[in-house]
């Protein structure tokens, strides 16, 4: 009987050795023909990594609809230096050690010239000192937390570039907007358990400390989180007045839907993440009066280079909401920013990037805004408070203060 | 004792949610000693296919309903025909693991792809609105919930008793060569198992999605600590799940609120040590003797 | 020349910093294979080896990835963090600690895995994998919670290693790490752990503590995870908490199964796919998961054991079995060994002695106050329609079932405390009704099993394979082989057991309880299935294992064989002894003939 199975398997095996040798050809093929395609032109490679698979794959995948968005346009309009741009495109998976691995890959196997991303505060962390050691220029896109002007105190000579609002400069737009403009006394953090939401936490509490002021609740929660009752009633029972929240859209719409089941009315003050489609449309009406920093709101477009972005997002991706505007915004501004300064040096050596990077001479109208110098020597920051406008979520999509 | 209760019910209507779908873990491990580790993706689907007709194309609930019935029967017999046949005949310990495992990654990275990598809401038919007693909230469809969890564990604890195909499964997962000597087509009886366990899976992604939203990571946190739900009430006990659920749901309802929102998973997790070391096969499960 | 052949090949990676010029192949890849298949290899030892499913190594790693982090990092690199304590000691310092601290965390998850099995202590390791996570998580003063460390890379001797020359540090290691395991798996060690993994009952009753080998089985695992993780944390110079989720645990035991199990090649083979296919697989894009899962699949079906159980089969397909001169010399040392070691002086006349030993299950009387006893050097039948309480008389005798009450004396001495493993250490060794060989082993390795006892090499000197131990395993080999010429089994010495005979499994049941060196030896129905001339062959062998002065058990239902061999026969009924007496005197008890009657199992000729 076991010999019989044993028989059995082996010719099984050996039948199929000859089908699998036929799938590995059928691999190999499509590898060689693909990678001939890619010669010829010598174009710019730009890599760009980032979650496009998992639970931050909207921010990811939004992100990469800019950049793509903006090369395709760079692309169509001669390319840089007389090259067209290719993108090397990577799924980190929101994981760290992968973020670290596809650095290498994309830095000493594919040689780009610059990087754009990532989104995850922890890949970020963990992936940028490769830029640093290959003299790369990277432009971080979306991911609020990573440590950027930082890195200047143990690597001076810096590579890592921001065009996102920092923490630093959400958590004080946030407690300003709290405390100041809306007078509240006593806030409460509720902050999601991952890199980004923990790092806001401590910006917000050190935010809050300079004006001598603690925060009456400091709660936690983890990503899928659906239940929030227990984190929202020790809020209420602290006597919060006002919630600041710190996490990304699925969980932050538990958290306003949650509200509404223990009958709190608050008010929601946050991240920019608050303005993430999956916060908004999971949220509902309980998501209403939610406020949050932008860089870019999609329903409060004034500028014409934000109603032509809108049109081609569309057009291209047949989206009319943009799952995450501000990343998709940010992604696309990255890749300008990145272009212009290659222009600038008029080379793709990492360095002379990074000085074009850091004292830009024409200065550049994007979708998030205009920026005149948008780096320095000491400075890596895009955005500033100036750039930011507080958005609020009204009856399904996001506006400025005053509508 | 207002905020008491309120706690109360969100951690029984938490803990339900994980018993629904640790009941599909019971279902197919008491005939085959295997179940599928990827039970959460599967219920991720019965959540997108429900979201698509119901939401997106406005098709009667019934109809979704069956729909997803439906779908849950192919799904589960493919997971069979492709991981589970051949994963037993292969008598390794490990290859059904490894192929559940590998059938939910080909499944969520398909939802990803095709459909989308977002969240999205998904109005209960029940309203979104809590209903109001003394204070308290509660979701319509936290009560819907509770009452189906209990229902499908009753209706398929009687089924194993009372009917003569019940009677079969059980005899299957008592003892596979006496079962087969008397008749019983063991092949089937698991093949039926794990229709019923993926059908039930597609289900509760139905009928939690008004409180979890749908999307692709929808089931896979739900997996992992339903999986825990099901070990602690005992594998092979249909009502140990329902007490696992509570256990778990309420623990951390509590410590969240009493202890610390960080260490919110930690109780239940100990507790589910404390309680294997004491009781090796969980709180319902049967004292084997191994006869030699 | 071989062994040159390997030692070369062995070296080669060091020159490949030099040769190749791209730390992505280096650093990125090479560094990560050899980083991950330590942690493969130490999950192998707990799922391949011991058999028990492990979703927890995720919480190992990170102890080691953790320790290196905190007690290596500085200040300055974590600017603006909540930890408040840098030690900032040298990293194999910190490397050795956070060895330790992992084994100890592995020695505690051993105890819930002594009473657990299966799907059960998977869940428990998935807990504690997710226990390790929140502490890590939530303890900010100390591992700065989610935000992660930030590392700078190793310094020895004023000189870096962050870079592609990473690889002289973890390669070392490597094969060290390797070269540990294999020799622990091929020692005794390792046949432990398989005789565990295969049958725990026959394991203890071959003189096997369960609880010895399995604490250590996870102490050992656990500590050369937390080795890699150590190494781990300096891959990227960073370390998060979000890296060591469940998933990561899911993730190294599908690269372990998909690589194969007990296997130093499928673990190897296994940290390779799971590094090189994302890369791999960028061409499909966003398809990549789908193929990857496919492809998983695809291993399954026609590899079931493995990338590294398929290329042995084709390995297999261009060797030879075990080579001539082997099996000669073999023969040539056996036939000095002396088999019956002389039995320990007992001035006691009685072997055994059962005083009032009952046995209940639930509410049924299995064993209903036993009075017997076996005269030292002789054979004491056993003998009773089925269900009748001899097979739990002999789980009594031996500690598999815990009594309900009674005593049971070995030669003068209470042994009732003991469990079934020190029962076999004090001289009780027995077969199975139901074979319970170990399947995968050979014939000769299962002999060696029950020598288990008469191994004193230590941990240490198995690890590195010093001559001691190696001279032990030969000697023991051959006084194996001489057991299985002994019961006529020299011919299939490198038979695996499953491929035996029932009649050839009957003998090397018997021949591996001898080998124990017993004084005391319980033969559970040895002639069940067996063909007359088999049965005579067995009927030799009591005799001849009688003179050497080892006292017998039999329990059997030919009653030719029990009145033949017999030197005293006590029948069983219900649980009750109903007679006792010569062979004779049995045969013509009344009261034993109405017990039989009234079956149809055996009949007096």
């Amino acid at each position: 009987m076991l010999k019989l199975s044993n028989n059995f398997y082996l010719i099984a095996l050996f039948k199929m050795k000859k089908r699998i040798f036929m799938m590995l050809m059928g691999v190999a093929l499509i590898t060689t023909v693909s990678s001939f395609s890619t010669i010829g032109g010598d174009p710019i490679k730009i890599g760009v990594y980032g979650p496009f698979s998992g639970g931050s794959a909207p921010m990811g995948l939004s992100m990469r609809n800019g950049v793509r968005l903006a090369t395709a346009e760079i692309n169509a309009a001669g390319g840089v230096l007389g090259r067209k741009i290719e993108l090397v495109e990577r799924d980190d998976e929101a994981k760290n050690e992968r973020g670290g691995q596809i650095m290498q890959e994309l830095l000493f196997k594919e040689d780009v010239s610059g990087i754009l991303g990532p989104v995850n505060t922890g890949v970020a962390d963990a992936s940028t000192k490769y830029s640093n050691d290959r003299k790369v220029p990277q432009i971080i896109n979306v991911s609020a937390g990573a440590k950027v002007n930082d890195l200047f105190a143990t690597n001076p000579d810096n590579y890592i570039f921001r065009i996102a609002a920092n923490d630093y400069v959400q958590s004080e737009m946030i407690i300003r907007e709290a405390l100041q403009k809306r007078k509240f006394k006593k806030p409460a953090l509720l902050c999601d358990d991952t890199n980004y939401g923990q790092g806001g936490r401590a910006k917000l509490e050190s935010a809050l400390a300079k004006r001598g002021i603690k925060a009456v609740s400091v709660g936690k929660f983890k990503l899928k989180d659906t239940d929030m009752t227990a984190q929202l009633q020790e809020a209420k029972n602290a006597g919060a007045d006002v919630l600041l929240v710190y996490g990304i859209g699925p969980e932050l719409a538990a958290v306003a839907n949650n509200l509404e089941k223990i009958a709190w009315k608050v008010q929601i003050i946050g991240g920019w993440t608050l303005s993430m489609s999956n916060f908004i449309n999971n949220a509902g009406k309980n998501g209403n009066g939610a406020t949050m920093p932008q860089t870019f709101i999609e329903n409060g477009v004034t500028s014409s280079k934000g109603s032509k972005f809108l049109a081609a997002y569309e057009a291209t991706y047949k989206e009319k909401n943009i799952p995450v505007a501000v990343a998709a915004a940010q992604g696309y501004d990255s890749m300008y920013l990145m272009k212009m300064a290659i222009e600038q040096a008029g080379t793709t050596e990492g360095p002379k990037i990074k000085a074009a990077l850091e004292n830009f001479k024409k200065g550049y109208t994007g979708v998030t805004g205009t920026y005149k110098k948008p780096f320095s020597a000491t400075d890596h920051e895009a955005i500033h408070e100036v750039n930011i406008i507080m958005g609020v979520v009204k009856d399904g999509i996001v506006v400025p203060p005053n509508k | 004792m207002e905020q008491f209760i309120q706690l109360l019910i969100s951690g029984i209507a938490q803990g339900m949610i994980y018993s629904l779908v640790a009941f599909g873990y019971n279902i197919t491990f008491s005939t085959s000693r295997s179940f599928n580790f990827s039970h959460g993706n599967f219920l991720m689907l019965g959540g997108v296919v429900g979201l698509i007709f119901f939401i997106n194309n406005q098709v009667p609930f019934l109809a979704m309903v069956l729909a997803v019935v439906f779908v849950g029967l192919i799904m589960g017999l493919i997971l069979y025909k492709t991981s589970i046949e051949p994963s037993l005949k292969s008598k390794s310990n490990y290859a059904w693991i490894l192929a559940t495992l590998a059938f939910g990654i080909i499944l969520k990275n398909i939802v990803e792809v095709f459909w989308s990598t977002d969240d999205f809401r998904f109005d209960s038919p029940l309203g979104n609105a809590p209903i109001r007693i003394m204070g308290i909230g509660v979701l319509p469809q936290e009560i819907l919930i509770i009452i189906v969890a209990i229902c499908i564990v009753v209706a398929v604890e009687s089924f194993k008793k009372y009917t003569i195909f019940g009677k079969a499964i059980v005899a299957v997962s008592e003892d596979k060569h006496t079962a087969s000597l008397m008749g019983i087509n063991q092949q089937f009886v698991i093949l039926f198992s794990f229709l019923l366990s993926s059908v039930i899976a597609c289900l509760a992604g139905v009928l939690v999605a008004p409180i979890t939203m749908v999307g692709a990571t929808m089931g896979t946190v739900l997996g992992v600590k339903a999986y825990a739900v099901s070990i602690i009430g005992g594998l092979e006990s249909g009502y140990g799940v329902l007490l696992g659920g509570l256990i778990i749901g309420l623990s951390e309802a509590f410590t969240a609120r009493y202890i610390s929102t960080g260490y919110k998973d930690a109780p239940g997790f100990l507790i589910l040590i404390l309680v294997l070391l004491f009781l090796p096969s969980g709180i319902f499960g049967k004292k084997i003797f191994k006869k030699v | 020349m071989k062994k040159i052949i390997y030692g070369i090949l062995l070296l080669l990676p060091f020159l490949l910093p030099q040769m190749v010029d791209n730390p992505y192949y280096i650093q990125g890849i090479l560094c990560r294979i050899i980083v991950y298949a330590m942690l493969v290899a130490s999950l192998d030892l707990i799922v391949g080896y011991i058999g028990d499913v492990s979703i927890g190594h995720a919480g190992f790693f990170a102890i080691g990835a953790y320790a290196v982090g905190i007690l290596t990092s500085t200040q300055e690199l974590n600017s603006d963090s909540s930890m408040t304590w840098f030690p900032h000691i040298p990293f194999f310092v910190a490397l050795f600690i956070g060895v330790l601290l992992t084994a100890l965390a592995g020695f505690i998850l051993g105890f819930p895995a002594l009473r657990l099995s299966g799907p059960y202590l998977a869940v428990v390791t998935i807990a504690y994998g997710l226990l390790i996570y929140t502490i890590i998580n939530e303890q900010e003063y100390l591992t700065n919670g989610t935000k992660g460390i930030s590392l700078e890379p190793i310094e020895v001797f004023g000189v870096k290693f962050g870079g592609s020359n990473y690889l002289y540090i973890v390669y070392p290691f490597l094969i060290m790490v390797m070269y540990v395991i294999h020799n622990l798996t091929k020692s005794y060690w390792g046949r432990a752990f398989e005789a565990i993994k295969y049958s725990e009952v026959a394991a203890s009753s071959c003189g096997i503590s369960k609880s010895y080998y399995k604490i250590w089985a996870f102490v050992i695992s656990a500590g050369i995870a937390g080795l890699a993780g150590g190494f781990f944390s300096q891959l990227d110079a960073y370390v998060a908490p979000n890296t060591f989720s469940y998933n990561f645990s899911v993730e190294f035991l599908i690269a372990l199964i998909v690589g194969g199990v007990q296997s130093i090649l499928g673990n190897i083979l296994g940290a390779s796919v799971m590094v090189i296919f994302p890369d791999l697989f960028t061409k499909f894009n966003d398809y990549r998961l789908i193929i990857f899962g496919f492809s998983l699949l695809l291993v399954l079906f026609f590899m079931p054991k493995g990338l590294a159980g398929f290329v042995n089969l084709i390995k297999k397909r261009f060797t030879k079995k075990k080579d001539g001169h082997y099996i000669e010399a073999l023969i040539e040392r056996a036939s000095a060994v002396k088999l019956f070691d002389e039995l320990k002086e007992n001035n006691d006349q009685v072997a055994v002695q059962l005083k009032d030993l009952t046995m209940r299950f639930g509410g049924l009387v299995a064993v209903n106050e036993l009075n017997m006893t076996i005269k030292k050097g002789t054979v004491h039948g056993l003998i009773g329609p089925n269900g009748s309480g001899k097979s739990t008389t002999v789980n009594l005798l031996t500690g598999i079932y815990p009594p309900a009450g009674g005593k049971v004396q070995l030669f003068g001495k209470s042994i009732i405390a003991e469990s079934t493993y020190k029962r076999a250490k004090l001289g009780i060794a027995r077969t199975f009704q139901n074979l319970q060989l170990f399947s995968d082993m050979t014939a000769l390795q299962n002999v060696m099993v029950g020598m288990h006892n008469s191994f004193t090499s230590n941990l240490f000197s198995i690890c590195f394979n010093l001559p001691k131990s190696q001279k032990e395993e030969k000697n023991v080999e051959t006084k194996a082989f001489a057991w299985l010429q002994f019961v006529g089994l020299e011919d299939i010495a490198f038979t695996e057991a499953k491929n035996l005979s029932y009649g050839q499994a009957r003998l090397l049941e018997i021949a591996r309880a001898l080998a124990s060196n017993p004084s005391l030896l319980l033969l559970d129905e040895p002639a069940a299935g067996l063909t007359a001339g088999e049965i005579e062959k067995i009927n030799i062998l009591i005799n001849k294992i009688k003179e050497s002065g080892i006292s017998v058990l039999l329990i059997e239902h030919h009653m030719d064989m029990v009145m033949a061999v017999s030197d005293e026969v006590t029948v069983l009924d219900f649980g009750k002894k109903i007679a006792e007496g010569t062979p004779n005197q049995i045969q013509n008890n009344p009261t034993v003939i109405t017990a039989y009657l009234g079956t149809h199992e055996t009949s007096f000729h």
